[in-house]
């Protein structure tokens, strides 16, 4: 068993192979090039360096999202079409959940959290239980405070650490530091450090998209390239608006507002919204 | 089939069709698969870039295969792949560039990216099987309005281009605020049918008087003031006759720089490309200005002048064939330049 992993969620883009007996190497990208130019060299690289050919790859695994929405498609694009061509099964990874997998060792809450914009954070909580990854707040679009009542709510008595990832940390450092106090998880002398990831296994990484793969393909969860399905855990900001103000009419000027559609204009209004 | 020719995957996600083609020796369409996602958009009045690129992730894989199939033919026989690289909505454009990619590397395929505008231009190879260059274009699309000297199949001149909004764009805007729906060319053709288009004499914007520039912005504007005159008059609108009249307008513009351009290369030979080319004035119009000037007219079947991936797929050819080919660090180019 070959497993080729691509994480293209976040802001660096990484791939990894992991074979059965759990070896696992890594290529990470080249910041200066877009994921959507990097991936395919990276996994050349990658492959060449395990002496290995993409013929040789079984299995096309990728983290699902939540995440960039450009980054979760560069990713679930280019699997997708990796196994359809080559006619592998492929493995869908929840991003949040391959979190588990860059501390496997820790005993705490592992809560992974995106900063997604307009006061929302992608986030669950995880914890490992003899050596399988458990589901301890779902993954979701969350307000910061109902994320973390949520955390609180996993573990009122304060039994396990606690431990936050990702790139919500930059933003939400400050509320973070003052929910511990307030739970007294932290005195207010303590360093916030103590909660947070250390900056080298904070963010997504394809190693650990790589071992969640193996344990969700060993759960018999491989399946067809035409089931793997992006997960944005958020509706396009035109559905929302749309949705927001009920059904409308077609061609009615409501349904034209003050959305941001253009009509087919060439350029650049695809923003990433996350 | 395959039978020893050369053949070439296309695949085009520039904005909202998801398509993939397989074309045999530049010219031979085995299959041309196109997912629209009009219904889709209607509902918010344009193409929403988000919904699009989530749209294209999720069709690929079926249109991929469907054009496969179409086709009988296996990746394995695939001599090429072509890809829009851009101009287009940069999260629509890298699906396919994404998929063409993976594709390339898996298959061990060359990769070829592709100027949307060319693709549109090469369209008329495949439904005129004689045509060859140099010949004078004219891509009239939602997001294009060019005028392109075609000197070879690689070598492009930019005659014109416009300065605001390309005419299709136009042709949408003007058709939400007569209220047709969208997408507003064909609305707008069909209104027009029962209008006079000298019912109101819209502004012909012909800019400087050598320039083969276009501007459409204005007519928006002047068909908005309009309306508004009416309204406070008290006096009935017929749309059909704004519809009409608008219409001839922009039909009048392309067409007069379409022979100024003629007249100042010398071309005896004009191409029609891109999703303006179905319109039904537009082709009238030009073909009664190219037979008097004596020039030849070639025009797309209305399949080949929406966005699809054989004309995709022709240009390829054309770029392998020249000896040009592109890595796999293949970006997209949301406003690439011809």
């Amino acid at each position: 068993m070959k497993i080729l992993a691509i994480e293209t969620t976040g802001r660096n883009a990484s791939v990894a192979l992991v074979n059965e007996n759990r070896e696992v190497w890594e290529e990470t990208s080249d910041k200066k090039l877009s994921h959507l130019q990097n991936l395919i060299p990276m996994i050349d690289d990658l492959l060449e360096k395990c002496e290995l050919g993409i013929d040789d790859v079984t299995h096309i695994a990728v983290s699902e999202g939540p995440g960039s929405f450009t980054g979760i498609r560069i990713g679930m694009a280019t699997a997708k079409a990796l196994a359809q061509a080559l006619d592998l099964p492929a493995i869908s990874v929840p991003t949040l959940r391959s979190f588990a997998w860059n501390v496997p060792d820790f005993q705490g809450l592992i809560c992974p959290l995106f900063d997604a914009r307009r006061e929302q954070v992608y986030a669950g909580a995880y914890y490992w239980d003899e050596g399988r990854c458990c589901q301890a707040v779902r993954d979701d679009a969350w307000s910061l405070d109902g994320f973390l009542s949520a955390v609180e709510a996993a573990d009122p008595e304060h039994e396990k650490e606690i431990c936050f990832f990702g790139d919500g940390i930059r933003v939400f450092e400050r509320a973070l530091k003052e929910w511990a106090i307030s739970t007294e998880r932290l005195s207010s002398n303590d360093d916030i450090g103590r909660i947070l990831a250390e900056p080298e296994i904070r963010l997504q990484r394809a190693t650990s998209v790589a071992m969640a793969a193996l344990e969700i393909a060993g759960a018999g969860g491989a399946k067809s390239f035409e089931l793997l399905q992006p997960v944005y855990l958020r509706k396009a900001e035109a559905e929302r608006k749309l949705a927001a103000k009920g059904s409308v009419p077609l061609g009615s000027k409501a349904a034209t507002g003050s959305d941001p559609v253009g009509s087919k204009a060439t350029t650049g209004s695809d923003t990433v919204v996350s | 089939m395959k039978e020893g020719k050369f053949i070439t995957l296309g695949i085009e996600t520039s904005c909202d069709e998801t398509s993939v083609a397989l074309v045999a020796d530049g010219r031979e369409v085995l299959s041309n698969v196109i997912s629209s996602q009009i219904e889709v958009h209607k509902v918010f009045g344009g193409v929403v870039p988000e919904i699009a690129s989530r749209h294209h992730l999720n069709n690929m894989s079926s249109v991929y295969k469907s054009a496969m199939e179409t086709a009988g033919v296996s990746l394995r026989d695939v001599d090429l792949i072509g890809v829009t690289c851009g101009p287009g909505l940069v999260g629509a454009l890298l699906i396919g560039l994404a998929t063409a990619k993976a594709f390339a590397y898996a298959a061990k395929k060359p990769l070829v990216g592709v100027h949307h505008i060319q693709g549109h231009i090469c369209a008329n190879y495949i439904e005129h099987k004689e045509l060859e260059p140099p010949f004078l274009a004219l891509v009239v699309s939602g997001g294009h309005t060019h005028l392109v000297y075609v000197k070879d199949y690689n070598e492009h001149v930019v005659l014109g281009r416009t300065r605001d909004d390309a005419a299709g764009e136009a042709f949408d805007k003007v058709a939400r605020v007569l209220e047709l729906g969208y997408p507003g060319g064909p609305k707008i053709d069909q209104a027009a049918k029962e209008g006079d288009p000298h019912s109101v004499e819209f502004k012909r914007v012909m800019l400087e008087k050598d320039s083969l520039d276009f501007s459409f912005s204005g007519i928006k504007t002047g068909v908005l003031n309009y309306l508004n005159s009416q309204k406070q008059k008290g006096e009935e609108i017929y749309v059909p006759d704004v519809a009409a009249s608008f219409q001839m307008a922009v039909v009048d513009v392309l067409v007069a720089k379409a022979m100024m351009a003629a007249a100042r290369t010398g071309e005896d030979k004009l191409v029609l490309a891109g999703g303006v080319a179905a319109n039904s004035l537009l082709r009238t119009m030009l073909a009664e200005a190219c037979e008097k000037a004596g020039i030849a007219l070639y025009c797309p079947s209305p399949l080949l002048c929406t966005d699809n991936a054989a004309m995709i797929g022709c240009a390829a050819h054309y770029k392998y064939a020249a000896g040009l080919t592109d890595d796999m660090t293949l970006d997209a180019y949301p406003s690439l330049v011809l």
